[in-house]
């Protein structure tokens, strides 16, 4: 028997193996230590964004209800806001307190992030009013803008209400001819486009009427405003912030039925408080149920 | 029974195989190797951490949300910095943000930063010549490194990404900023968070 041949063969073979051996090894290696590496700066990148109230709303915005409106949205607002729709989102959030029990004085409900900030209403109404004691719509010389920019926010302490950023506030209004109209003809002439010039600068204002139509599932987005799968609907009149622009004296309200509809000023309805928090805001814990409200860092 | 040809003739069979093997099997390990050597300057932590301080400065100081709603028409890619026109309102700008940005551009060494659509992720194959005139355009203005950098990118759940490249070299143990193809040993870091 020729052992040569086979010794020969074999030291070339184990040789070969040794080698490919030893380069499957580096490289497995590197691959894992890899993997780890690209895991650990992607929850480094995670914690860096979600550590901010605003950032981690828009990051998870999908799988926390919220819908994005921009131009493949149909019907939709086109102004890259992230809306919260449905019957009942968990979009609580407590504000005003550090309790550990969130007083219900102090929750309030997210409408979305628009323009960067985010925007709260009051879940449950701090009092029935009139839009104005005056006999007047104007909402600038309104008795409550004055009431919502001073002793209601004046209630909350100074790092609260440093939270709350003065925003614009579109008082225009429009035409009662739009009553009826869908979510977008509305939004496109009470804050859009179309809008009237007239604004305040305030921390403090009302839910616009194109925040109230496009709180609905987006299916409702092309019929006129009502108060199906409208986690803004709760079956009390509760006045907007809007004029109606052809009237001096009116102002539109939600009905308890979850419609649109108008009167004069003087006429006491629920208040719901509105306004835009900054951006800033750092998010402590909550997953945004009533049980478990959004905790902010003020 | 011939036994002398027999084993020389395996053996030069069998020796220029495996080599042939290894040869190539060693060309791909480099390859690998090379490619991964070139992604530890993606993400590295003291970058994303300089990003994330851009990030800040940019929500709070600057106009980019409107930037972000009118500026993707036709393109997946914006380049902004402190001479873009609309990355400031007059107010920022007379509180003196933009020189603020620029001196962070500067003690950063930052020397690109673009806005992404994270749309072009799913809509293009970046590099690709059969590619929609809009993805074509947004990147035109990219170097060959970044539009690699952004190709590593798979994450979605942010509409928009702030991606900065950085770029610097050492020289006598001072980090300094540099021009990516013109400066000596100028190395390029990219780093990219949602905004």
């Amino acid at each position: 028997m020729n052992n040569k041949g086979f010794i020969s063969t074999s030291v070339v073979y184990s040789f070969f193996l040794i080698i490919l051996l030893i380069l499957l090894f580096i490289v497995s290696d590197l691959v894992n230590n890899r993997v780890l590496l690209n895991k650990f700066k992607e929850e480094v990148k995670a914690e860096l964004s979600d550590d901010n109230l605003t950032r981690y709303l828009i990051g998870h915005s999908e799988e926390l209800g919220l819908v994005y409106h921009d131009s493949s949205l149909s019907e939709g607002a086109l102004d890259n806001s992230y809306r919260y729709i449905g019957a009942n989102p968990n979009n609580y959030i407590c504000f005003g307190s550090d309790a550990t029990t969130c007083p219900t004085n102090n929750l309030y409900r997210i409408i979305g992030v628009i323009d960067g900030k985010i925007k709260v209403v009051k879940n449950t109404a701090i009092s029935s009013q009139a839009y104005s004691s005056s006999a007047s719509n104007v909402y600038e010389t309104s008795s409550i803008y004055n009431y919502l920019n001073s002793e209601f926010l004046n209630s909350f302490e100074d790092s609260w209400r440093n939270a709350i950023v003065n925003s614009n506030w579109y008082v225009g209004g429009f035409s009662s001819s739009y009553s009826s109209n869908k979510a977008f003809n509305i939004y496109d002439v009470e804050v859009g486009n179309n809008r009237s010039d007239t604004y305040i600068a305030a921390k403090v204002g009302l839910m616009y009427v194109s925040d109230y139509a496009y709180a609905t599932v987006t299916t409702n987005y092309v019929g006129p405003i009502n108060g199906n799968s409208n986690w803004l609907h709760n079956n009390q009149t509760t006045w907007f912030i809007t004029r109606v622009s052809n009237y001096d004296n009116r102002a539109y309200y939600l009905t308890n039925s979850g419609t649109l509809a108008n009167n004069v000023v003087t006429t006491a309805y629920q208040i719901r408080p509105t306004f835009y928090l900054n951006g800033r805001l750092r998010y402590v814990s909550g997953d945004g149920s009533s049980a478990s409200p959004y905790r902010i860092e003020v | 029974m011939n036994k002398k040809g027999f084993v020389i003739i395996e053996t030069i069979v069998t020796v220029v195989v495996l080599t042939t093997s290894l040869l190539y099997l060693y060309n791909s390990y480099s390859t690998i190797i090379n490619r991964e050597e070139a992604r530890l300057n993606y993400d590295d932590l003291s970058y994303v951490y300089r990003t994330n301080y851009i990030r800040n400065f940019l929500e709070n100081n600057t106009n980019i949300n409107d930037i972000k709603r009118y500026s993707f028409s036709d393109s997946y890619t914006v380049t902004i910095g402190p001479s873009f026109n609309s990355m400031f309102t007059a107010e920022q700008r007379a509180q003196n943000m933009q020189l603020s940005l620029e001196n962070i551009f500067t003690n950063f060494n930052v020397n690109q930063m673009i806005l992404l659509d994270s749309q072009i992720l799913e809509d293009c194959d970046i590099g690709y010549d059969g590619d929609s005139l809009k993805c074509k355009n947004s990147i035109e203005n990219l170097s060959y490194n970044m539009q690699n950098y952004i190709r590593s990118l798979n994450d979605t759940s942010y509409d928009y990404y702030l991606v900065i490249e950085y770029s610097q070299n050492s020289e006598s143990g001072r980090i300094t900023k540099c021009i990516p193809g013109i400066g000596a040993n100028c190395n390029s870091y990219y780093a990219s968070l949602g905004i």
